[in-house]
């Protein structure tokens, strides 16, 4: 091993006094041994400290895995699989067996509201206000200085959920844990712990065993279908619980023409909750901040979105993809550019903000959504050839994407259009390969057997 | 997008009593940082397990920091800060009280980090895990910016990973985070003496390393 020279060591000491550090810094500016040192330095800590930041999500998905293990820790010594459990678990996946059971362990410390038939209750639990409908069923812990867990056995509870920068919130039901940033979402549980969740406002995340998906604003997610549009009887009511909506929820205009065909449907993009997250490495030295951080701006264009104001909006967001291109709010803000300019019925402009931010190659989350998008206005537009090519690059994008047999619907769909059956059949038959319980495998299946062999 | 809900909480409050129960938002009488980890900790004890989601709020986002400095942008993050907070709820009866309950998590949160160093062999981000670099590297800026930033990267986490582990946490403790030798002593369980020699031995290590690098890399320009 060849370091470098004594004095060289010495000026890098970090044991070193106040006359050898003087010595340092008169060696460090001629040696360029130091100077590389100091640079390859400089590159770890900002290597170490790219990533520090647990975001929001990671941060409810450690706690409702911790809950977990604390029921398990609990349960194990005195409950072995019960017949209960076996009842509870009917034909589902390990996975959501494990967690019915663990429900059924919950500890009786918590506090329990139970909504009879046809009677309803409104209540503010941790950083959420909830309207509950009868029957049903809702627990939360005791002694918790502020609960941001609820349990819901049965039922069906209309969530609005505070937004707070730095925490999450979990509602669990006997099968699944939906998890939350800040939105007005529901969540249903049939008498068999079957769970249906439908989001108004900003991004839910459902974990349903291994397995996870993100809904955004007019989607929604039941375990026969995974993701979906929203239900419109849940959407309105979301609308009478929540605030007013500061923009409403994208949807295909009634004058637009009719899609080309119904497998060719895509659902309303997601609108995923602004996520501030510090991705850049933190370099010492660098220019302080601008006056007007990204934040204020957002702050301003929700303000003025709220306030039914969509071309302040824009400016405001304009404004803050040119002032601070690099945050990564500008990646949400041109998201909101293109939504906004989709609902004002400028698709161009839409495209163009898209198109910017895939380029971007920044949040994958947003990205997703944006990438959905742009394929729903090529489609809006009439345009099937791009239409495809759009989709064929979603899914080799996002291949784990929870949209996928709803775009391959689309693609078997488009496919038949351009090549008839021997072009759809590929697709159909990868749809049914992979979602052979996929809400379009019958009329996929009815059509692929149109095609023949 | 969505603003804080400006309904007062109080507001509230009659239907919970109208359901026989509490409101969930009783005073709680401010009490300092460390004061209260301890009041916590008495309180999970005694088998209030929802003092430990407390616990957990207050310090998670520290226990992530350290963790990702100790080991860098690992994908298994998430799932050893979960390991550490169950170690800690298992361990809570270890806990005396005669230190800080935060200084007593850090401890774990190096054992845990040494434990993840040793126990995998350590393999460099490799340049196929886009996603990954995605997320360390800023957006926006010239793509030969981030090239830059990325061989950066690339570089200085290659640097560490040749590191052994003992050498690299102590490295890390007392250059990245600035802790006196004797902090880092106790978290290690060394003497500071011991502390002292391996961040030495990690020193020279990462210099010779820099070094022909540096030498290879003007080889390179020279030819």
């Amino acid at each position: 091993m060849s370091g470098p020279n004594a004095a060289c060591r010495e000026a890098r000491d970090p044991e070193r006094g106040a006359e050898a550090e003087a010595r340092g810094v008169l060696h460090r500016q001629r040696c360029p041994e130091c100077q590389a040192w100091e640079l390859a330095l400089l590159e770890m800590k900002g290597a170490l400290s790219a990533d520090d930041q647990l975001d929001q999500l990671s941060r409810a998905r450690i706690q409702s895995k911790l809950a977990l293990s604390f029921d398990e820790l609990a349960a194990a010594p005195a409950q072995g699989p019960s017949g209960l459990r076996k009842v509870a678990i009917g034909g589902l996946g390990l996975a959501a067996a494990i967690l019915a059971g663990l429900w059924l362990a919950k500890s009786p410390s918590d506090h329990s509201l139970d909504v009879p038939s046809g009677g309803r209750a409104h209540l503010r639990v941790g950083p959420a206000f909830l309207s509950l409908a009868g029957p049903s069923n809702l627990r939360w812990p005791k002694g918790e200085l502020e609960p941001d867990r609820l349990y819901l056995d049965r039922g069906r509870a209309l969530i609005e959920v505070e937004h707070r920068p730095a925490r999450g919130f979990v509602v669990v039901t006997p099968r699944v844990e939906v998890a939350v940033l800040g939105t007005l979402y529901a969540v249903e549980v049939g008498a068999g712990g079957d769970t249906a969740v439908d989001v108004r406002r900003g991004l839910v995340e459902v974990s349903w065993g291994e397995r996870r998906w993100r809904i955004g604003a007019g989607e929604g997610w039941d375990e026969a279908t995974g993701p979906r549009p929203i239900r419109p009887e849940l959407d309105q009511a979301l609308a009478r619980h929540g605030r007013p909506d500061p923009e409403p929820p994208a949807q295909i205009p009634s004058s637009a023409p009719a899609p080309p065909a119904p497998e060719a449907e895509l659902t309303p993009a997601p609108a995923p909750a602004p996520q501030r997250k510090n991705l850049r490495m933190k370099v010492p030295g660098a220019t302080a901040p601008p006056a007007i951080t990204a934040e204020q701006r957002y702050a301003e264009a929700e303000a003025a979105l709220a306030a039914g104001q969509p071309e302040a909006a824009t400016l405001v967001l304009e404004a803050l993809v040119k002032e601070l291109p690099n945050d990564p709010l500008a990646d949400t803000a041109l998201y909101e550019l293109a939504r906004i300019a989709h609902r004002g019925q400028r698709p161009a402009a839409a495209a163009a903000h898209l198109e910017e931010l895939l380029a971007r190659r920044g949040e994958p989350g947003l990205a997703e959504a944006a990438h959905h998008l742009l394929c729903r206005l090529h489609l809006e537009g009439h345009q099937p050839a791009e239409t495809y090519e759009c989709l064929v690059r979603f899914r080799r994008r996002f291949p784990g994407s929870g949209r996928d047999a709803e775009v391959l619907a689309a693609l078997a769909g488009l496919a038949e259009q351009r090549g008839g059956c021997q072009e759809a059949k590929l697709w159909i038959d990868e749809y049914r390969q992979l979602y052979p319980n996929g809400p379009k495998a019958e009329a996929l299946a009815a059509r692929r057997a149109q095609c023949g062999p | 997008m969505s603003a804080a809900l400006a309904t007062p909480l109080t507001q509230w409050f009659p239907v919970w009593l109208a359901a026989g129960l509490p409101a969930p938002h009783l005073s709680v009488v401010p009490v300092e940082g460390s004061d209260l980890d301890r009041e916590l900790v008495e309180r999970m004890r005694r088998g209030d397990r929802r003092a430990f989601d407390e616990l957990f709020r207050r310090h998670a986002d520290e226990v992530y920091r350290r963790l990702t400095h100790l080991i860098g942008p690992d994908p298994e993050r998430e799932d050893l800060v979960q390991e550490i907070f169950l170690s800690a709820y298992r361990g809570l009866d270890r806990f005396r009280g005669d230190a800080r309950f935060s200084t007593w998590l850090h401890k774990v949160v190096v054992n845990s980090a040494f434990g993840h160093l040793r126990k995998k062999k350590r393999r460099p981000l490799g340049e196929d895990n886009n996603l990954t670099w995605e997320r360390l590297i800023a957006p926006g800026g010239t793509p030969e910016a981030q090239a830059d930033q990325r061989q950066a990267l690339i570089r200085a986490l290659a640097y560490l990973d040749r590191l052994k582990p003992k050498k690299r946490i102590a490295f890390v403790l007392r250059v990245v985070e600035g802790l006196p030798l004797s902090d880092i002593a106790t978290l290690v369980d060394a003497t500071p003496a011991a502390v002292g020699q391996r961040v030495k031995h990690a020193q020279a290590e990462l210099e010779a390393m820099v070094a022909r690098d540096q030498l290879r890399h003007e080889r390179r320009g020279n030819t």
